[in-house]
């Protein structure tokens, strides 16, 4: 699964610890999610997405690995 | 998922701050039958019960006082809360945990096959212990090191 969240951070110009707390998670998830290291739940990506005015389709979309 | 039956956080330091020790004297009972004079408790059954691989135990309770500390502790260690709780640490656990079973059966089997008479006596006191010692060296490993090792942790 890829995402924008790098991209969207920059351009309200944010760090991964100012959005981690917005969302309520650790730095360390937000970095993990960022390097496709940890899949969201539907909840975090849902609140990730609207901290930056955005659906979730428009910051998280699907590869093809993703369908296996 | 979020995290049920986790001890409070400030279990956790006070778990390793006995831990640590508690392994230490423990491997230092084990391999040295080292007793605390004195330390014993009137016996429930008969002596002969108490002759276990050739080794007399007698009544004496170091061992016990060692396996106890170190179990209460390493529990303490592993299940209490992080300082910060979310989903991607819960999940981690939960794979921890996997991995620490999978991988304590694994040297249990190899142990079983390789390993026989007295010195297995050894191999079943501490597999009492591993499946928490390999969880919370995953555990905090996964979470802490790891990124580290590899470079990826980002500090913007």
């Amino acid at each position: 699964m890829k995402n924008r969240i790098r991209i969207e951070r920059a351009v309200v110009d944010i760090t991964q610890e100012t959005l981690a707390r917005k969302v309520n998670v650790s730095r360390q998830t937000i970095n993990a999610i960022e390097a496709g290291k940890y899949v969201p739940s539907t909840v975090l990506a849902l609140k990730i997405a609207n901290t930056f005015g955005k659906t979730v389709e428009e910051i998280f979309s699907l590869e093809d690995a993703d369908w296996k | 998922m979020k995290p049920r039956f986790l001890l409070p956080h400030s279990f956790k330091k006070v778990g390793w701050i006995v831990l640590i020790p508690s392994i230490a004297f423990g491997i230092f009972v084990q391999h040295f039958e080292y007793t605390i004079s004195g330390f014993e408790l009137t016996p429930f059954f008969s002596e002969s019960s108490l002759m276990v691989a050739g080794e007399s135990l007698k009544n004496n309770l170091t061992n016990e006082l060692a396996g106890v500390l170190v179990l209460i502790s390493a529990c303490l260690v592993a299940f209490s809360k992080e300082k910060a709780e979310d989903e991607r640490v819960s999940q981690v656990r939960l794979e921890s945990l996997q991995w620490s079973v999978y991988l304590n059966y694994a040297l249990l089997l190899i142990a079983i096959l390789f390993i026989y008479n007295e010195a297995f006596f050894y191999v079943m006191i501490y597999n009492m212990f591993t499946i928490l010692i390999f969880f919370i060296i995953r555990f905090n490993f996964v979470l802490n090191i790891k990124d580290r090792i590899f470079h990826k942790a980002e500090t913007a």
